[in-house]
């Protein structure tokens, strides 16, 4: 069942209403801990920043988030847009970080958002630069419609 | 989105106390404070992030950033943070290992 869905302007100073709209909304519907809720904005945010950061820089750019709740888990969504000529892309697995790399300040999004979810996937097409991110949470859902 | 930025001194040492959410769109703020800091001969510096609500990836890469640019003056870049749900993001990606974080403003300043 989709519980919400937004599309946000591809810019950072949008990523904190993403993440506060699906935090809100996944604490209305499912029993989540402090820590669940925490990871899941946090997750949010590393995760439109992965489809901003993904996309041509074009003006007038937007990414969907989408929140999914299903009896026991709540799947979030963040993709970027197509573009032209969109196909599917291949996949982004989280790896484990790597303290003495020489580029801890780059990209440490991709391996903090695999650790802070139960599940997650990221693809991005190779051609447009498309890139949609996939969270799922395990949790109680509060309400039975 | 608000991001607080103050700059005491504590026992001769700058201190960087930051309120507020650290994220993509606010942490460019957090890399200007502290280039500006280095640049004005403060090399060691201890940021504050008790005040902190929210930290990403985006604000690690910036301290980070800070902790490389100091040490390349032989100065340092120390923290003081409590709070778990920011501990935490340092936890996961390892960083407790490259930072020195503290407990308390004037336990950072009195460390050699």
């Amino acid at each position: 069942m989709r519980l919400a869905e937004l599309q946000i302007p591809a810019r950072a100073e949008f990523v904190s209403l993403a993440r506060l709209v699906v935090s809100s909304i996944a604490d209305d519907r499912y029993e989540l801990t402090d820590d669940q809720l925490d990871n899941l904005k946090l997750a949010v945010s590393e995760a439109c920043v992965i489809a901003i950061d993904a996309q041509p820089s074009v003006e007038n750019r937007e990414i969907a988030i989408e929140c999914i709740g299903q009896l026991d888990l709540v799947e979030v969504v963040v993709s970027s847009s197509p573009g032209d000529g969109a196909s599917s892309g291949g996949s982004v697995v989280a790896a484990p970080v790597d303290v003495d790399a020489g580029a801890l300040d780059q990209h440490l999004g991709i391996p903090l958002i695999g650790s802070l979810v139960d599940e997650v996937t990221i693809e991005q097409d190779e051609h447009t630069y498309a890139a949609q991110i996939r969270l799922r949470v395990r949790c109680d859902r509060l309400d039975i419609d | 989105m608000d991001l607080g930025l103050d700059v005491s001194e504590n026992n001769g040492v700058t201190v960087l106390t930051v309120r507020g959410e650290v994220d993509v769109y606010t942490a460019p703020r957090l890399r200007e404070r502290l280039v500006e800091l280095a640049s004005e001969g403060h090399y060691k510096i201890v940021v504050d992030l008790e005040g902190v609500d929210f930290l990403d990836s985006t604000g690690l890469g910036v301290l980070v950033g800070g902790l490389k640019r100091l040490r390349s003056h032989d100065g340092d870049l120390l923290l003081v943070c409590t709070q778990h749900r920011i501990l935490k993001v340092f936890e996961i990606t390892g960083l407790t290992k490259v930072f020195s974080i503290f407990d308390s403003v004037s336990a950072a300043t009195r460390a050699e």
